[in-house]
């Protein structure tokens, strides 16, 4: 994490600002640690402190062919308040993005907000599919022989088409599933926009990525299905719990399964 | 001290072999290896070998000797004729043998990641130990049999490596290329072996005078300067000289470590130094020193001007490594011993990194480009304002076509192709006839 | 004279075969087979120890000679012989081996076994025309089961080659030497289908059961008979001419190979191709080369025979095999590619196999008798290295579709594993292989056992 503009701070707010780095330091060392569990070559019990250090060493190791995990595995796109994903162990597969229906009565801040998330998060995801299920028509293959070639884009050996699309290595990891919007809105509101924008009708309506939308009155979900938005019933209410995210995913290399609240007072801790 | 200097010698080409020993044999026999072992194996028999040859280094100088001859035997013999090994560490042979033992493990450890969970670790691994073990038996061959030994395993290897992702076509046909090249050039090194054979008696390297030991000249001017033109030609095929080197380029086709060892560093200085350990007669026979100068000043030129128009950053340095090492040939030619040697180990090092680095050429152009504050400027035309303005766009043309040596070589393949498909249809006819068999004649060929 | 252990391993051998063609089931008659030839060797591997131990022994009965030990060429061809049945029956595929192609495969090795323990000229021939008439016999029988008619093209060949044989063979012994040299070489080179009688075994290659082939062609019989009979006539006229024909089928043979389209013909090319270029070796009267020719003519025999069952096992596998489609993935089937690239690589003189000290010696003794040849010699082996690495490449990489062949089955395994060893540690120990110098040229004398103690 870098700071800029430090001198700027007055005195009096320097003890807090000290008290903010420190946390984004923890929060920086456990992301990496969480981030380690995909990694095959990383040592399965690390500290937070060395899992950072293996982490941002891989970004700069030249004989490194997967510096990062990117947004491989990414699976679902939230988009509503922050508190109604509190504590549910997202394991870095969503796009989250901060939205509140109660000072938006008429639904005009998730229509500009939709149209900007859905493209970008549709894209995302339909690249990582795409070069997950065909690595060689779509995706760019192994990232071995690659040969930048004219300064723009990257050829098999010696002369062969264009690779476009995303490396092999880049999308290994990937669970290839359409994206999942889930939108905090009321579903007649959703309904609305939908069908005002074309764009957005074009993703949704041709079934490139999900909508799903929890009510914020109701906390009923509806999903698009069958060109309309219908009930969705869940198939239990219940979530398995887990006393901290460490617990969750120590040892495992795999996706896991469903998000699981994690117990309150491991998300105070961390909060 | 003796003994230990010998151990040492003898460890430096021991180690990788027995590496690829045990990964061959037991791999044939079943046993599978995880990527740890694997790394782990070639990794250790090649530090091995680094630190014996480091051993050996200073163990001669702290002895103040210039060499260590290891006399290994006679490997087989049948009446005047005996295939002796022996090893022999000098001034040209030590720094080569420890500079790629130190490569080698350098590649297998950056393979260990870069090749993670890729489905030919262990081929790769394989291949790269026993091209290891082959170089370590050409650069410290005691004679010219033993070269030959090492200089055909290299030149398996190195097909191999470029048909690496056999699972497509043109990797396939680049190694196929690359084969052909080589072994047509090594039926020149073998004629060279035998004629020296045939002229002096043994294919030895010995103390004349020089910087250390060479080949022998043979008492008439005439055979000495046929033997010193099969080791050009030799040379020729395994640097990539013009015009035979339109299989450089296209043997970046493997993965970038094994393009970097073998076409950045290693395989390309072969041809170098096979014509240093006969410096001698290149010094008795002038006018094979003429043609050296002449195929190096050519490939140099050749490889500056189609280097400049490569759109794709692999060409380019394969093209960058066959101008430098004609410029090494053209030193080697005029004269000069320790400067090409220097030439070698300077330009392997720069050239390994630079195609290590080029997967990451995008980053490091916007790395540049931040640091500069606007684009890069272009290159000030160095070379290009030699010529006439007229002529520029036709040396630019002459450029994109790599000089037209390709389609020269094709040509010839194809007539070579099309006089053999003539002798096959005639004999096809004439066999039908004679074996009274109407079918045959008409089976497509 | 009768050597004792080739004789006896022929007999295992034609007893087999007998069984065997009674069998119904092709796969129990090849198991069958291939036990009986593994036992063989081994058997034969226990008394030739136990000879050299003891010293060897003598029997004469009947007025002949029965020896029980060899030195020199005649200890290790009866092994090299085995070998080459080994894979000749181990690799066979029984969809185009039958019970009877397997017997004659044992019965063909037993003949060559037989002309191995024979001395008299007469008897030599007598065993080379019995070969002929067994395969002329299965190829005809197979012409009847719905394969291309073979045995009418085969019979002209080696009729004449058989016609001239005995008629040479007369003749020597009437001390007409001359005619008698020309028949014999004219016999000689149609059995080792020097250029231009090479037709019948570019044809047989293409068409016939593998196995049968290489049972036929990788002992080399002319090349034996080459050396034992006509040894001290070499020098000649004819026989210089004898081996510039020869040195042109290695060239030829390379060329041609090099354009082949489909894996047999090119793999017939290259067996022509590397024969042609021992058999000019064995006319060298240097020692060195003639040593280097006796050499790569056993390590002809087994890695021919190896490479060609190995086109026999891939083929069951695959199908018809094409030079012109890329097939096939060697990360699935490692096993037989390596022992494809490692087999065709031993007869082309790749460092590490024993086919490198083979063509090592035999080009440094060509040399001085040949000053215009020997770089043929160094041409034809380059090419024929590129064929097989054209062969490698095209059959088993350049394409990700695979059809699913399986790799080596077990018995495969062992039978390739065995020649490779014994091409390895050769190629790594060669003074195992290499008899001492005076029993080189020697031992193999038919005429003149004096000659032996010399060299």
């Amino acid at each position: 994490m870098e700071w800029f503009d430090e001198d700027l701070m007055p005195e009096a707010r320097q003890p807090a600002l000290e008290e903010v780095k420190h946390l984004f330091e923890t929060v920086c060392e456990r992301q990496a640690h969480e981030r380690c569990r995909r990694f095959e070559s990383a040592p399965r019990d690390g500290d937070p402190a060395a899992a950072k250090r293996l982490v941002m060493g891989r970004a700069v190791d030249l004989a490194q062919p997967r510096p990062e995990c990117g947004h491989a595995t990414n699976a679902y796109a939230v988009i509503g308040r922050r508190e109604r994903t509190r504590g549910l162990f997202l394991d870095r597969r969503a796009f989250l993005v901060s939205y509140d229906p109660t000072v938006d009565p008429d639904g005009a801040v998730l229509a500009r907000l939709l149209n900007a998330v859905v493209p970008v998060g549709a894209v995302i995801n339909l690249e990582y599919y795409f070069s997950y299920v065909d690595p060689i028509t779509y995706g760019a293959g192994s990232k071995l022989p690659h040969n930048i070639t004219g300064l723009i884009g990257v050829m098999d050996g010696h002369a062969s088409d264009l690779r476009t699309g995303l490396p092999w290595q880049m999308v290994e990891i990937h669970e290839p599933v359409r994206l999942l919007a889930i939108i905090d809105a009321e579903p007649h509101i959703l309904r609305k926009l939908l069908v005002a924008a074309p764009a957005l009708a074009q993703f949704i309506a041709n079934g490139w990525i999900q909508v799903a939308a929890v009510s914020p009155s109701t906390n009923e979900v509806w999903h698009f299905s069958g060109g309309d938005l219908r009930p969705y019933e869940p198939e239990s209410t219940v979530l398995p719990v887990a006393p901290s995210s460490v617990f969750l995913y120590h040892g495992e290399l795999d996706h896991l399964g469903c998000p699981r609240i994690v117990a309150a007072s491991a998300d105070e801790e961390a909060a | 001290m003796d003994l230990w200097l010998s151990f040492c010698v003898v460890t430096i080409v021991s180690a990788p072999a027995l590496a690829v020993l045990v990964l061959g044999l037991l791999s044939w026999l079943g046993v599978r290896f995880t990527e740890r072992w694997t790394a782990s194996i070639v990794g250790a028999a090649f530090s091995t070998a680094a630190f014996a040859a480091l051993a050996s280094f200073i163990g001669i100088l702290a002895d103040g000797r210039s060499s260590v001859e290891v006399k290994l035997g006679s490997w087989f013999q049948v009446g005047h004729y005996s295939f002796e090994w022996s090893l022999l560490a000098d001034r040209l042979s030590l720094p080569f043998a420890t500079f790629a033992a130190m490569l080698v493990g350098l590649i297998g450890a950056f393979s260990r990641r870069y090749l993670h969970r890729e489905l030919g670790f262990f081929r790769f691994y394989l291949l790269l130990s026993l091209f290891g073990a082959g170089v370590q038996v050409l650069v410290l061959a005691g004679g010219l049999d033993q070269a030959f030994f090492g200089w055909e395993l290299v030149g398996l290897t190195s097909a191999l490596l470029i048909a690496f992702f056999h699972e497509r076509p043109k990797p396939v046909e680049h190694g196929l290329r690359a084969f052909l090249t080589y072994r047509l050039c090594d039926a020149g090194l073998l004629a060279a072996l035998v004629w020296l054979h045939h002229k002096v008696g043994n294919s030895q390297f010995v103390e004349q005078g020089a910087a250390w030991a060479t080949l022998r000249t043979a008492p008439e001017l005439f055979d000495t300067a046929l033997i010193g033109f099969l080791l050009l030609w030799a040379s020729m095929g395994k640097s990539a000289q013009v015009p035979l080197g339109g299989w450089l380029p296209r043997a970046m086709e493997g993965p970038t470590p094994s393009s970097a060892i073998f076409y950045g560093s290693i395989s390309i200085h072969l041809g170098p130094y096979l014509l240093l350990r006969s410096a001698h007669v290149l010094d008795a026979a002038p006018w094979v020193a003429a043609a050296v100068v002449v195929v190096g000043a050519a490939t140099a030129v050749h490889g500056s001007f189609v280097g400049r128009v490569q759109t794709d950053i692999k060409s380019l340095l394969a093209h960058a490594s066959m101008t430098q090492v004609g410029l090494i040939l053209v030193e080697i030619g005029l004269g000069l011993r320790y400067v090409p040697l220097i030439h070698i180990l300077g330009h392997a090092t720069i050239r390994s990194l630079e195609i290590l680095r080029s997967p990451s050429l995008l980053h490091d152009h916007h790395h540049l480009e931040r640091a500069v504050g606007r684009q890069i400027p272009r290159t000030p035309f160095h070379l290009e304002r030699l010529a006439p303005a007229a002529l520029r766009p036709w040396l630019y043309r002459f450029a994109l076509e790599r000089g037209y040596h390709d389609v020269l070589l094709r040509k010839v393949a194809l007539g070579v192709g099309a006089l053999a498909s003539v002798l096959d249809r005639v004999d096809r006819t004439v066999t039908a006839w004679l074996v009274g068999r109407s079918a045959e004649k008409r089976s497509r060929p | 004279m009768i050597y004792l252990q080739p004789l006896f391993a022929a007999l295992a051998l034609l007893l087999g075969g007998l069984r065997v063609a009674a069998l119904d089931d092709a796969r129990r008659a090849r198991n069958f087979a291939f036990g009986v030839v593994a036992a063989t060797a081994l058997a034969l591997g226990v008394t030739a120890l136990v000879f050299r131990w003891i010293g060897g022994a003598e029997l004469h009965a009947y007025g002949l000679t029965l020896l029980c030990s060899a030195e020199g060429w005649r200890e290790s061809s009866p092994f090299v012989d085995l070998l080459v049945a080994l894979l000749a029956v181990g690799l066979a595929p029984v969809v185009s081996h039958a019970p009877r192609t397997i017997a004659a495969i044992l019965q063909v090795i037993a003949l060559a076994l037989g002309i191995l323990a024979v001395d008299d000229p007469l008897a030599l021939g007598g065993l080379w025309c019995a070969q002929l008439v067994v395969v002329t016999l299965e190829l005809r029988r197979l012409s009847r089961t719905g394969a291309p008619p073979l045995a009418a093209g085969f019979l002209r060949y080696q009729g004449l080659a058989a016609l001239c044989l005995l008629g040479g063979l007369y003749a020597l012994q009437r001390g007409w030497t001359e005619e008698g040299v020309l028949a014999l070489l004219v016999a000689i080179a149609l059995r080792e289908a020097v250029v231009p009688a090479h037709g019948w075994l570019t044809t047989l290659v293409e068409h016939a059961p593998l196995g049968l082939v290489v049972a036929l062609v990788a002992p080399q019989t002319g090349v034996y008979v080459q050396l034992s009979v006509l040894h001290e006539h070499t020098g000649g006229e004819l026989a210089h001419v004898f081996a510039a024909a020869a040195a042109v089928t290695g060239v030829i043979g390379a060329l041609l190979g090099v354009v082949q389209t489909s894996a047999r013909r090119a793999a017939g090319w290259l067996v022509i191709s590397q024969t042609g270029l021992i058999a000019f070796g064995l006319e060298n009267h240097s020692e060195v080369g003639f040593t280097g020719a006796m050499l790569g003519w056993q390590v002809m025999a087994l890695s021919s025979s190896g490479f060609l069952m190995t086109i026999a096992a891939l083929e069951a596998r695959r199908g018809a095999l094409s030079l012109q489609q890329p097939g096939g993935s060697f990360a699935r089937t490692p096993r037989m590619a390596v022992a494809f690239l490692f087999l065709g690589f031993a007869s082309v003189a790749l460092p590490l196999t024993l086919g490198f000290v083979a063509e090592d010696l035999l080009v440094q003794g060509s040399v001085e008798e040949f000053p215009q040849v020997w770089l043929a010699v160094i041409l034809s082996t380059a090419l024929n290295g590129y064929t097989v690495m054209r062969c490698f490449f095209v059959l088993f990489s350049g394409t990700r579709r695979h059809i699913g062949e399986q790799d080596l089955s077990r018995r495969e395994i062992a039978a390739v594993s065995v020649v490779m060893g014994v091409l390895l540690i050769g190629g790594l120990f060669p003074r195992v292989f290499l008899p001492s110098g005076a029993h080189a040229a020697g031992s193999v004398d038919a005429h003149a056992p004096a000659k032996t103690s010399d060299s």
